[in-house]
């Protein structure tokens, strides 16, 4: 397996039993894989600590005890906190038929619930939620808030307790965005990176959190370049404490934030990105990447190596069953299909595609393949059923209530395609929606024409 | 992928590689490297390719070595380059076939075995390919619509042109449709139909290409059959059959997910044993393969730990998962997670917090029609309900 080989000083802490149980996994993971090097690192610095002498058991033995105390707790306060966990989750359960008003006050006024384990299993829980019922998921993070300010400082710290509270507003912030409410996104992370800078422990993992966070919510406003340079400084931080993985979850943020506008730089980002992921930490993250590997490879001009990416991505995506993953694959084949000139092809998938995302209220998506459909329609030479196509979306975009200039927008766009004076329209509408989604501005008419 | 794919490519590998016994991802890394024309495992591959008499051409035998071998790695990247060719043309057939499918799709179901024979563009090898997918991820939400599906890409498999496919190639197609259409009707409860599509591959099997893959993937299928009959031990006995044929071929990965899968059988009646199982195929797996088989290994090792009397150490290995459980996000995983810390609950005596979640669980399993779960979900609650009981 290609991985990196395991660190001294975090071998001498697994040795110790002090590592925590990700770090114990990824250490018992590259042993088990049969690595040669760090098999004989491990062998010396077990005799630094006395394991090994001249009469030791065999290594393997020993590899044993290390394998099966890795399926233990390394310590009592580890333990602790995966009981609270546990319990966390009935609480949870206990909690969530009640109204909003009703948890909350049985939150404040029992301690039974000021627990770090619940706290860590509320924001799951709206983790959970965000993807499908957001404003529910923004109630659930107030309530880690709650639980989070009633920590015990004696046990935990006041600076530990203020980055419980700032990753809280983080979270309120992400499922805020996340249900559209982005001046409430902006308040929430203002007020995490209040805590953070007046009261945290200055931890670069949750400044690099919060950035992450951010950057996701600068993207939906189509402020692609700001969430580029906030990840940039993300990446700085996990540089610095040297965490490969999520310096490769920024990288690939930071080309799926840029590469729909500019794919050179995104591809850029990407192709860094794939060699530090670990597929066992983030499998979701690897398969986006690859995705959008093969979408900038496309977008590109090089259809054949985006094939060639698909091809190999394809058991990844089936480990992703659900209906949002397999629409991105097929939307992807369909782009590929395009530009390997199978245009009946394309036609039919974004079709389909193109059903399937109005019946799930798909917004942007819908718009975004309405445009893809239209170009594959003129490039079969009917620009008339792509202008039919154009005004048959026109009703279903104003009854979402757009900002005025997409709607206008949208109209140039059907007018362009019935007057057949399309030029380099697909590529400029397909941005101008991928950035003025959420933002009011006007349609750069003066700039269009033949190409 | 390993450090040898950096450099250059073993003897043994490319000798496993003329054979057809490596993995798609293996062959095409290894057709690109030769592709890059790197002497060295070009004069390696011609050596293997001659020992093994896949390139000992006429009258070579009387010609010098050296050109000898020069001429075969011509062959060689001849070969390959057809076959390079070839995983492009399948990779667009593919594409193509998602096409097809998209628009069969809209055809209301009766419709679609007519229109499929009348309309020749769906006489499509990538439409076959994409049909018997489909199928196997139908299967799990709706069994129905997967064995429709794979009762139709037979439909397509049989109107195929034949002057574009050989027969044995054809053989092997079928055994591959056959044991979809099996593993679709067993997940749909018809248990006879089933035997009777994987009997059907099995003696398609014996006059095909000997494929051992398509024999181990049958091997797996029936497996599974046996093990939803209640015959674990004779599922485990298959299982092994499984995982011999993939050992003899080296394959670790699909070794690997076969000993998943015969700890899941074995383990759920003897937990220590599908422990020690789990175990062992933990240390074979390759994450970069399928992670979620990885989730599977750790999900059931934790429940087996926690049947065997080990709820603590069960609750080490759910904590040190935690991260991919919710790495993978979807709400069946979720549930699956939720489960297992119900029933650790009850084993540490937390009756109240596992009967809280057990009800959830239950309910939720309900609400998604799933029967199996739900019962022994519900199974669970009655256990805890007992417990509680002879607390009071």
């Amino acid at each position: 397996m290609a991985e990196e080989h395991v660190a001294e000083e975090l071998l001498r802490r697994f040795l110790r039993a002090e590592v925590s149980p990700e770090e114990s996994r990824r250490v018992v993971r590259h042993f088990v894989a049969g690595c040669f090097d760090c098999s004989e690192l491990a062998r010396r610095l077990s005799r630094q600590l006395g394991w090994l002498g001249p009469s030791s058991r065999p290594w393997e033995e020993r590899y044993e005890e290390v394998f099966a105390r890795s399926l233990a707790f390394a310590s009592r306060e580890e333990r602790r906190i995966a009981l609270e966990k546990l319990r966390g989750w009935g609480q949870w359960a206990f909690l969530e038929p009640m109204s909003q008003h009703e948890r909350r006050a049985l939150i404040e006024s029992d301690p039974g619930y000021h627990t770090f384990g619940l706290y860590d299993r509320l924001l799951e829980a709206s983790r959970l939620a965000a993807r499908t019922d957001p404003a529910a998921a923004s109630a659930i993070v107030e309530l880690a808030l709650a639980v989070a300010g009633r920590l015990d400082p004696g046990r935990l710290g006041h600076r530990h307790i203020a980055d419980l509270r700032a990753a809280a507003c983080g979270e309120l912030g992400n499922a805020k965005r996340l249900a559209s409410d982005f001046p409430g996104a902006r308040r929430a992370f203002d007020e995490a990176w209040r805590i953070l800078d007046e009261e945290g422990s200055d931890d670069p993992y949750d400044r690099a959190r919060l950035l992450s966070l951010e950057a996701s919510y600068l993207n939906d406003l189509g402020e692609f370049e700001t969430a580029e340079s906030a990840l940039d400084a993300a990446l700085l931080l996990y540089r610095q404490v040297g965490d490969l993985h999520l310096q490769g979850r920024t990288l690939f943020q930071m080309g799926d934030a840029i590469g729909h506008i500019d794919p050179d730089r995104g591809l850029d980002h990407i192709r860094r990105a794939l060699p530090l992921l670990d597929p066992t930490r983030e499998p979701r993250i690897e398969l986006c990447a690859r995705h959008d590997l093969a979408w900038y490879l496309n977008d590109l001009g090089d259809p054949d190596e985006a094939l060639a990416v698909l091809e190999q991505a394809r058991p990844l995506y089936a480990s992703f069953p659900d209906s949002y993953t397999q629409l991105r694959l097929h939307w992807l084949e369909g782009r590929i299909a395009a530009s390997l000139g199978q245009l009946a092809e394309a036609e039919s998938v974004f079709l389909q595609l193109w059903e399937e995302c109005r019946t799930r209220d798909l917004h942007h998506e819908l718009v975004l393949l309405s445009i893809d459909l239209a170009e594959v329609l003129v490039k079969r030479g009917e620009a008339g059923r792509a202008a039919e196509l154009a005004a048959q979306c026109h009703p279903i975009l104003e009854s979402w209530g757009l900002h005025r200039y997409a709607l206008a927008a949208w109209l140039f766009f059907q007018e362009t395609l019935a007057h057949r004076r399309i030029g380099n329209l697909f590529q400029r509408i397909r941005t101008y929606y991928r950035r003025h989604w959420l933002n009011p501005v006007e349609f750069e008419k003066h700039q269009t024409g033949p190409a | 992928m390993s450090n040898e794919h950096q450099d250059h490519i073993s003897g043994d590998r490319l000798e496993r590689f003329f054979l057809g016994q490596l993995s798609e991802e293996e062959t095409q890394w290894i057709v690109r490297h030769l592709l890059t024309s790197c002497p060295q495992c070009l004069e390696t591959a011609a050596l293997v390719g001659r020992r093994s008499g896949i390139f000992l051409l006429d009258g070579e035998l009387d010609a010098p070595e050296d050109a000898v071998l020069t001429d075969t790695a011509v062959d060689i990247l001849g070969i390959l380059q057809e076959c390079e060719d070839e995983r492009t043309r399948r990779a667009r057939d593919r594409v193509q076939g998602a096409a097809l499918l998209a628009e069969l799709e809209k055809t209301p179901p009766g419709e679609r075995l007519a229109l499929i024979r009348e309309d020749a563009r769906f006489h499509h090898r990538g439409l076959y390919d994409q049909m018997l997918e489909k199928s196997q991820e139908s299967a799990r939400n709706e069994p129905r619509a997967g064995i429709e599906l794979a009762s139709l890409a037979l439909t397509v498999l049989d109107l195929l042109p034949r002057d574009r496919y050989r027969p044995v190639a054809l053989n092997d197609l079928r055994i591959a449709g056959l044991a979809a259409l099996a593993n679709a009707r067993r997940m749909a409860g018809f248990f006879e139909q089933s035997k009777q599509a994987i009997a059907g591959a099995w003696e398609l099997l014996e006059d095909g290409s000997g494929d051992p893959l398509e024999e181990a993937n049958l091997l797996s299928i029936e497996a599974s059959l046996w093990c939803d009959l209640g015959q674990l031990d004779r599922s485990a006995g298959i299982l092994d059959r499984a995982i011999r044929i993939y050992q003899q071929i080296g394959d670790d990965d699909r070794s690997a997910r076969m000993l998943v899968q015969k700890g899941l059988v074995v383990g759920y009646a003897r937990p220590a044993r599908g422990i020690a199982i789990l175990r062992e195929a933990l240390d074979l797996l390759n994450t970069d393969y399928d992670p979620r088989l990885e989730l599977c290994a750790w999900h059931n090792l934790a429940l087996f730990l926690n049947d065997a009397g080990e709820p603590r150490e069960a609750l080490a290995v759910l904590e040190m998962t935690r991260p991919l459980y919710l790495a993978f996000g979807d709400r069946h995983t979720q549930l699956l997670l939720h489960w297992l810390e119900a029933r650790i609950a009850c084993s540490l005596d937390r009756l109240g917090e596992a009967e809280l979640v057990l009800k959830k669980v239950t309910a939720e399993f309900e609400r998604r029609g799933m029967r199996h779960e739900q019962t022994i979900a519900a199974l669970d609650l009655v256990q805890v309900h007992s417990l509680h009981a002879s607390l009071h």
